[in-house]
């Protein structure tokens, strides 16, 4: 069964039609990666999905539950959680402070007010492994404002991670990192992927990336599914090659 | 991680230390400085409990003047008209303050930003108004005079001295909590908060409860500082709760530094100082004071304590 389900749904800023009637499905377990040009509306379906923006008509289900109409918060608590595109921290803590409020809200521990948050230890032991699989723990007590743009895209996915959710929405999680950097992360994901069984939907520019990680490739073009299926298909698909990797972008 | 010197990192043996020497000051100063540093604790209070929302949690709040003034006024009045002890008096007020900002930050956490600034604004406009124009119960314009010190349990607080050690003691241990409020992971998610709103709702966390939280917090020890104040002064009037008051403790932090827990204290001390070295020589000490703080926030712009950390950054790490 279908983990996620996007149904016809349409969302148009003004006279522009971002996403049109799409229709998405994605299995349990499943990797998937969209690829389109930009501006062909891959965002604007993750805002949809996650509840950022609401969608003009159709439904998001998420396990079985319409989540459309819900807030962020709640869709996270289902256990949809999402990167952004554009780094999205909070940029005066440091590094292990920013991580520790993932960690706070998913051990349900946010709303302590009693005891100071330095003398929890399991939630502070969590934060240290995550840093340390990001490769971030060097870095813990700097601000986050400080970190270079890898770092950045490092602690935005570790955000997400920290979450610990049944699915993850990375919205070009490599974008803008070094190749060092973008493999370091790529297996990270891979392997956590893999390791805990999760569901991954995610965009990306970078072919190699998406080749080597998507189960099934899905192409938008203009706020539409033009076509769907395992990357070897999708490699060799006419339309693709025109629009997309032959053309616009490379 | 870096390793300061665990004596320095601890902030009960700095508490402590503190205290002691807060306490043993009216031995060798004169009376008139002990009511001076009275005042300074008390402004302190509501600056610190303001600063929880500014500076804490990016909430920028005119009606902070509701939750001190109320009490003032609701202490005042128990004690007058009432046989209850004065710690019953005080805890009630105290009490109906964190009442009131639930009951107000429940309306205004609907807003975004602005409007909810002109809303807390408009709030602490209707307390003003009420305590102006219910003459039989506020006094009116004449507000209400001859607020006794009334002993607190079996502790006899009245003479400057005494009540001098009482407020130490009361603001003390609400800066204690209110320091440990914003160590806890409580007030970690509201500086997440005050950082950047949006991405701790999509951490999972209800961004409005815990704003309503920082607003209760706020107001409840706003309302401790009021209940302290009215006897201190020993008469409220109607000026306590207008708005161009609640200015104050906004003032307070961005002159000590909002982004600081300490900062407003640091700007408490120096707005008392300020004030009652400018009265005594012009009635218009509001004009030097605003003059001072714009070159202040203009040169600072972290406060004094933001100077201060900044310059002890410095020296650790050598010139840049
Ligand atoms: N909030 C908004 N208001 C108005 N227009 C918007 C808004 N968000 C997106 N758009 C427009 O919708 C279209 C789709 O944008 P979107 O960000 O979803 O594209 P994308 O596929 O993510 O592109 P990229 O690869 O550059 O990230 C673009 O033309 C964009 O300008
Ligand atoms: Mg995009």
């Amino acid at each position: 069964m279908s983990l996620l389900e996007v149904r016809t749904v349409s969302k148009s800023f003004g006279k522009l039609q971002a996403v049109s009637e799409l229709e998405l499905s994605i299995d349990e377990g499943e990797v998937r990666c969209i690829i389109g040009a930009n501006g062909a509306g891959k965002t604007t379906l993750f805002n949809l999905i996650s509840g950022r923006i609401q969608p003009d008509s159709g439904q998001v289900v998420f396990a079985g539950e319409e989540i459309s109409g819900m807030r962020p918060p709640q869709i996270v608590r289902k256990g949809l959680s999402r990167s952004f595109q554009v780094s999205n921290y909070f940029p005066n803590l440091s590094v292990f402070q920013n991580v520790r409020i993932a960690v706070l809200s998913r051990m349900r521990k946010s709303r302590i007010f009693y005891w100071p948050v330095s003398r929890l230890r399991d939630v502070n032991q969590r934060v240290g492994e995550l840093l340390e699989n990001f490769n971030l723990l060097s870095l813990a007590e700097v601000t986050a404002d400080k970190l270079s743009h890898g770092d950045r895209r490092k602690l935005e996915i570790s955000l997400v991670v920290a979450q610990e959710p049944r699915m993850l929405l990375l919205d070009e999680p490599t974008a803008g990192m070094n190749s060092t950097e973008t493999e370091s992360t790529i297996r990270l994901i891979k392997d956590l992927v893999t390791r805990l069984g999760l569901t991954l939907l995610l965009t990306e520019h970078d072919m190699k990336v998406v080749f080597s990680l998507a189960d099934k490739i899905t192409f938008m073009h203009y706020g539409q599914v033009v076509c769907e299926g395992p990357p070897e298909e999708i490699k060799a698909n006419q339309d693709v090659k025109e629009i997309y990797l032959g053309g616009e972008v490379c | 991680m870096p390793s300061k010197p665990q004596t320095l990192q601890n902030p009960i043996i700095w508490f402590l230390v503190s205290l002691v020497i807060l306490w043993a000051a009216p031995l060798f100063l004169p009376t008139f400085y002990v009511y001076l540093i009275t005042e300074i604790l008390i402004v302190s209070l509501f600056a610190v409990s303001t600063n929880v929302l500014l500076g804490f949690t990016g909430l920028l709040s005119f009606g902070q003047v509701a939750f001190f003034g109320s009490s003032a006024y609701a202490v005042s009045l128990l004690i007058k008209g009432t046989s209850l002890p004065f710690a019953a008096s005080f805890f009630i007020s105290v009490g109906l303050s964190a009442l009131a900002a639930l009951i107000i930050g429940l309306f205004c956490m609907r807003l975004r930003a602005f409007y909810f600034a002109i809303l807390t604004l408009a709030f602490s406009q209707i307390f003003f108004v009420v305590a102006y124009k219910w003459t039989s119960l506020t006094g009116g314009d004449d507000g209400i005079v001859g607020i006794p010190k009334k002993p607190f349990f079996l502790f006899d607080i009245n003479g400057p001295d005494a009540y001098y050690h009482f407020v130490l003691l009361v603001v003390m241990v609400s800066l204690a909590l209110l320091y440990l409020i914003i160590r806890s992971p409580l007030g970690e998610v509201l500086q997440a908060i005050r950082d950047n709103s949006e991405r701790t709702e999509f951490l999972g966390l209800q961004v409005r409860n815990y704003r309503l939280a920082s607003f209760v917090i706020a107001g409840t020890f706003g309302g401790v500082a009021g209940a302290l104040f009215a006897p201190f002064q020993g008469i409220v009037t109607p000026e306590l709760l207008h708005w161009s008051h609640s200015a104050e403790p906004l003032m307070i932090s961005l002159l000590g530094g909002m982004y600081f827990f300490f900062g407003p204290i640091a700007g408490a001390v120096i707005f008392v100082f300020i004030k009652e070295w400018i009265t005594g020589f012009t009635e218009y000490w509001m004009f030097w004071y605003g003059l001072l703080l714009m070159l202040l926030i203009m040169y600072l712009p972290g406060g004094i304590m933001g100077f201060i950390s900044e310059h002890i950054r410095r020296g650790k790490d050598g010139p840049k």
